[in-house]
């Protein structure tokens, strides 16, 4: 069910936005919340949650959706629609889980690159675009304040963003030529095309 | 000329005989086509040449990259691009589009729908004809605030429109088939579409949402012969029962997509099919129940005309604005657009 952003989870997006540079976008944007769907069915009605308690519960685990203008967000609240916007990621007990949309935002409003990020050589990137975890020798850049498990966002010599990954190690051991250094969240050849359900549908429509 | 065996209401010879034979279609499609394609055999002819190697368009998504950069990125990548009568549409030339691997053999280069470029929807591959179709909508960023594409997956004219509106006002698009809104979600995401909201229902409900719409796509499911070129198992896999469900089902569309454009509003009919009963014969009704007389057939700038009667049914003599697109002569998919205005009520 699509409903206002409760105040536990903004208070993690804010920080989110905040720690990824771009604070000063939040508050342009109108956001609503629903829990991720569990199969793949968007279905037409959801059941409203029972008590407060479940609420809270509900409240663990919520997908982020953007919308364009009020009217769109007051439109989902009311009308209940199979999908509203765009997702820019998922709450989950209590930590905020980027998307690639998300990372695309980043990128795009935070052109000074002061947040993790990893640029990797053309042969990898093309690698990496589907899937592979990211060897050490395939980083050409990176952010220099970067933690041992931290996510980050994987961008391509042009510096656009072609994945989200996760440091096994900080600093410039992230480098080290002979092994996985990050691993591979979400990449955006199975982000868009595990979606690309051509189900009857041709491109050219 | 004798009586077809399948469907005794249409007339065969030996000619429709022969083509149908030649070209691998049901007989009863080719005496059909022969009384409303313009030089018939030229079109089975074309389809036949192009059908591993047709005309493949790209749309610039605006919302992501500008037509200029994408042109100028993709040629650096080694891919032809031609300008088309539509700034942001290019048609891909064929040496590098070929292949059904993920690789063309002859050049290496990815096919067009698995380039990074694809993925960051830079592009959108979508053919001509839908392109001309949603262009004619007239949308613009300020004038334009809710827009209804009644029939909306997999988004290729959703994506469109929400870079037309800048990303700014409200789509609201239908799409009853839970399966088919897997790629609807995908498009919209990869093209970075924020200004839509989905409903997985039927376009005949929306009424029920209490919406009045400035602009009303209604790209209609249909019997898909203009895309033959493409899908070759269309010459033999539809009957004319499927062209008479298509037709009730798109009369019954129509009408619920009228209801809901405000006054002023215009709305855009179109399918990629060629038979009269999903096309003509669909806008002819609507205006012949069109008891206010609210209505009216705008002209369009690219296509032949279409036509004002088929058998012994005579339409409005206004059908001739709408617009039939043909492979053979515009080298885009078979297409049909209309384009309607309600009238401002007559105050008394
Ligand atoms: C020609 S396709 C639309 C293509 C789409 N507009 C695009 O440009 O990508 C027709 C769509 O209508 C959907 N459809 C079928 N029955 C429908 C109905 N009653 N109301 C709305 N959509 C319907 C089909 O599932 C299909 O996705």
């Amino acid at each position: 069910m699509f409903k206002d952003i409760p105040a536990s989870a903004e208070t993690v997006l804010k920080r989110a936005f905040n720690n990824w540079g771009i604070f000063g976008l939040y508050e342009k944007m109108d956001i609503i919340v629903k829990q991720p769907r569990k199969s793949n069915g968007y279905s037409k009605t959801e059941k409203k949650p029972l008590n407060d308690s479940d609420e809270k519960k509900d409240n663990r685990d919520l997908q982020v959706h953007v919308c364009s203008n009020r009217v769109q967000k007051e439109l989902a609240i009311r009308l209940q629609p199979a999908h509203s916007g765009i997702i820019i990621g998922q709450i989950k007990d209590k930590r905020f889980l980027p998307n690639l949309s998300f990372a695309e935002l980043v990128v795009r409003h935070n052109p000074k690159l002061n947040y993790p990020y990893a640029v990797l050589e053309n042969k990898s990137s093309n690698l990496v675009m589907y899937g592979r975890d990211i060897m050490g020798s395939a980083i050409v850049d990176f952010f220099n304040g970067i933690k041992e498990n931290q996510i980050l966002i994987v961008l391509n010599q042009k510096k656009e963003a072609i994945g989200i990954g996760k440091s096994r190690f900080s600093g410039n051991l992230i480098t080290q030529s002979d092994k996985i250094t990050i691993d591979n969240i979400q990449d955006i050849g199975t982000h868009y095309l595990k979606g690309e359900n051509r189900y009857g549908a041709f491109h050219g429509d | 000329m004798s009586r077809n065996a399948e469907y005794p209401d249409i007339f065969h010879n030996e000619y429709s005989k022969r083509l149908a034979e030649k070209y691998g279609y049901k007989d009863w499609m080719i005496s059909r086509f022969l009384r409303f394609v313009p030089n018939t055999e030229s079109l089975l002819e074309y389809i036949e040449k192009n059908k591993s190697s047709y005309s493949e368009y790209i749309r610039a998504n605006s919302l992501k990259m500008d037509s200029v950069s994408l042109k100028k990125r993709l040629t650096e990548k080694g891919y032809l691009l031609e300008e088309t009568i539509l700034d942001e549409v290019f048609k891909i030339e064929k040496a590098n589009n070929a292949s059904n691997s993920n690789n063309d053999k002859k050049t290496n280069l990815p096919t067009i729908g698995s380039t990074l470029e694809y993925l960051k929807g830079y592009y959108y591959i979508q053919d001509l004809s839908s392109c001309i179709a949603v262009g004619e909508l007239e949308i613009d960023e300020r004038g334009c605030t809710t827009v209804l594409d009644m029939a909306a997956s997999p988004g290729g004219k959703t994506t469109f429109i929400a870079q037309k509106m800048n990303n700014t006002g409200n789509i609201i698009a239908c799409e009853p088939n839970p399966k088919r809104m897997t790629s609807l979600l995908f498009n919209l995401s990869r093209c970075g579409v924020k200004n839509t909201t989905i409903f997985n229902m039927p376009g005949e409900d929306v009424e029920k949402l209490g919406i009045k719409f400035d602009r009303v796509l209604l790209d209609a499911p249909c019997s898909c012969e203009g895309i033959v070129t493409k899908d070759e198992t269309r010459k033999k896999s539809r009957n004319l029962k499927d062209i008479e469900i298509c037709s009730i089902k798109q009369r019954n569309l129509i009408q619920s997509a009228f209801q809901v454009l405000k006054p002023c509003g215009k709305m855009v009919y179109c399918t990629c099919s060629f038979a009269p009963e999903e096309n003509e014969m669909v806008v002819d009704e609507l205006m012949r129940n069109n008891k206010d007389n609210d209505m009216e057939l705008e002209p369009l700038r690219y296509g032949i005309d279409g036509l004002t009667e088929y058998g012994d049914r005579q339409f409005s003599k206004e059908l001739h604005h709408t617009k039939r697109l043909y492979p053979h002569i515009h080298h885009t998919n078979g297409f049909f657009i209309a384009k309607l205005r309600k009238k401002q009520s007559q105050v008394v």
